[in-house]
């Protein structure tokens, strides 16, 4: 009991701060298959950098570094 | 109280080392979910204008009004000069005290051309309250710039107007597009429902290079639905899904009592529509992006009030596109269906000649329709962040084709016919678009009234058009 109380604690903490930067990097690592260095690399802040820049796309695309990423757009999805 | 006082410390004591990050790891985190608020709001504005012509080489009749058009029917039955109302063009007098009303008369030869604007506008609505719950929201306006005097129907009175609703250009009205709650009832199950994101559908996304707008692929079904769906992922590729989106016939005069049809017969309410999708969607060697849609609609027998016609359909279709091929700027997307209409009944005023895809009062038919696009992305050069590409489609008599939502002056997937669209589209760096258009549409057939119903005429008109856009998204 002690120890699924400690497993679930500790998730629970790495969930509270998992937020558009880690998604980012998730992505990245999937999309263009690099390591957590680079896409950490990529994960430029601000509103002007990439994790916004992938975050807010409009386009079918979005360029970063030399990583390609496709965008979605959840809200013309049935399930999201 | 010992062991529970020393499991508590030991959690709080892991939980601070899992969160033990610097002071510019805490404020870099906290920057980005202010970015994410409770509702957010975003948007689309799109200012458009259209040059089209049209070449009608053969003249034929088209209903508008079918009532009007059954009444005058009906009056020269009446007085045995059947022959002489139908010989007879719209608009000109079949006696001299009657005129033919309720529909067109498109002379050979026929030219006409026509240039306008529009503008429309999105506002799209998304709230987390919850890690299971989302809901996404679309208010939407569509209008001709500055409209001053009309003539016609408005698109958003007519019968069928909400399976399109806020799509068409209308007054500067707002209207609920989409309106729908995603519930994470596990892992791999969410529970929808609402006003579902169906309409804008594959492939019209990539003349915008868009992610993809919506989810029915337009040729499963270009129309807003109401209903609940139940989404299963299946590892990180597949997912499959059920919907339910009924139809509804109300009656605003009496919310209770039975309705019945032209014939006396009780016509339900509530008729029954289902669909079922397959999803695959992953990243394979020889593209960046693979993704295919499998779809069946079934639509059991959905009654039109006022008239004793039903309409059931059972529709099966695909889509396919595969994204940066071979490494490529190249994309190609593939699209077909085949659909079997039943109609049961007719339309009153073209009694005996106005069921769905026929002129038979019981009938069934069978038609398919198809078409692929390639597009290539621009990523240097002057021409960065460009796309440029090419679509063909064929449509074959006796598919119900139907695109309600379609805001381009005709619609590419209904064409009983064939029809190619060269399209480029530019995204300049801060959210801001242009797209430009050019589209050809030669139609071999169509039906007498609203291009689905009654008898099936084959025509020769080519329509073609240009349009350009400039969209801001914010």
């Amino acid at each position: 009991m002690k120890k699924l109380c400690l497993t679930v604690l500790v998730l629970a903490s790495f969930s509270a701060i998992a937020g558009p930067k880690e998604d980012f990097m998730a992505e990245v690592k999937k999309q263009c298959k690099k390591d957590d260095a680079a896409a950490a690399t990529l994960a430029t802040g601000g509103r002007q950098g990439n994790v916004m820049k992938w975050k807010t796309c409009t386009s079918a695309t979005v360029t970063v570094g030399d990583c390609t990423l496709t965008c979605t757009d959840s809200s013309s999805k049935i399930g999201g | 109280m010992k062991k529970l006082l020393t499991t508590t410390t030991m959690s709080m004591l892991v939980v601070a080392g899992a969160q033990a990050q610097t002071l510019e790891e805490r404020v870099e985190a906290l920057e980005y979910k202010s970015y994410e608020n409770f509702l957010k709001i975003s948007g689309e504005l799109e200012m458009r204008m259209d040059a089209v012509s049209r070449n009608n080489k053969e003249g034929y009749t088209y209903i508008t009004d079918a009532t009007a058009y059954g009444t005058d029917l009906q009056t020269a039955a009446a007085s045995s000069a059947t022959a002489t109302f139908l010989g007879t063009e719209c608009g000109e007098n079949w006696t001299s005290n009657n005129s033919k009303d309720g529909c067109v008369t498109l002379g050979d030869d026929q030219k006409d051309n026509s240039t306008y604007a529009r503008m429309f506008m999105n506002l799209n609505i998304e709230s987390n309250p919850s890690n299971r719950l989302t809901f996404y929201g679309r208010l939407s306006m569509a209008k001709y710039l500055s409209e001053i005097s009309s003539t016609g129907n408005r698109p958003n009175e007519a019968a069928f107007s909400d399976l399109s609703a806020g799509a068409n250009a209308d007054r500067a009205n707002l209207w609920v597009e989409r309106a729908f709650a995603n519930y994470k009832m596990n892992d791999t199950t969410t529970l929808t429902f609402g006003r579902l994101p169906t309409i804008d559908g594959a492939p019209l996304h990539h003349h915008r290079n868009q992610p993809m707008t919506g989810n029915y692929p337009i040729l499963a079904f270009s129309a807003s639905f109401d209903g609940v769906a139940v989404t299963k992922n299946f590892g990180n590729a597949h997912t499959a899904r059920v919907i339910y989106s009924p139809f509804s016939t109300p009656n605003y005069n009496d919310s209770i009592s039975k309705q019945t049809n032209s014939d006396g017969d009780t016509v339900p309410r509530l008729s029954d529509a289902f669909a079922a999708m397959y999803e695959y969607n992953t990243q394979v060697s020889f593209a960046r992006k693979l993704h295919v849609i499998a779809m069946h609609n079934s639509i059991g027998s959905m009654p039109i009030a006022g008239t004793n016609l039903t309409l059931g359909i059972q529709r099966t279709s695909f889509y396919a596109e595969l994204l940066g091929i071979a490494g490529s700027n190249f994309s190609v997307a593939v699209h077909g269906m085949s659909s079997t209409t039943k109609s049961e009944g007719s339309v009153i005023g073209i009694q005996g000649s106005g069921g769905w895809l026929t002129t038979e009062d019981d009938d069934e038919n069978t038609g398919s329709a198809s078409g692929a696009l390639v597009k290539y992305n621009f990523d240097s050069g002057f021409m960065k962040g460009s796309s440029l590409g090419v679509e063909f489609f064929t449509g074959s008599k006796g598919a119900f084709l139907y695109d309600p939502a379609n805001n381009d002056p005709v619609s590419m997937y209904t064409t009983y016919g064939s029809a190619y669209r060269v399209f480029y589209a530019k995204d300049f760096e801060g959210g801001l678009k242009w797209v430009a258009q050019y589209m050809n549409q030669q139609q071999d057939y169509t039906y007498a009234y609203v291009g689905l119903i009654g008898e099936e005429i084959e025509i020769d008109r080519n329509t073609s058009f240009v349009s350009t856009s400039l969209i801001a998204n914010f």
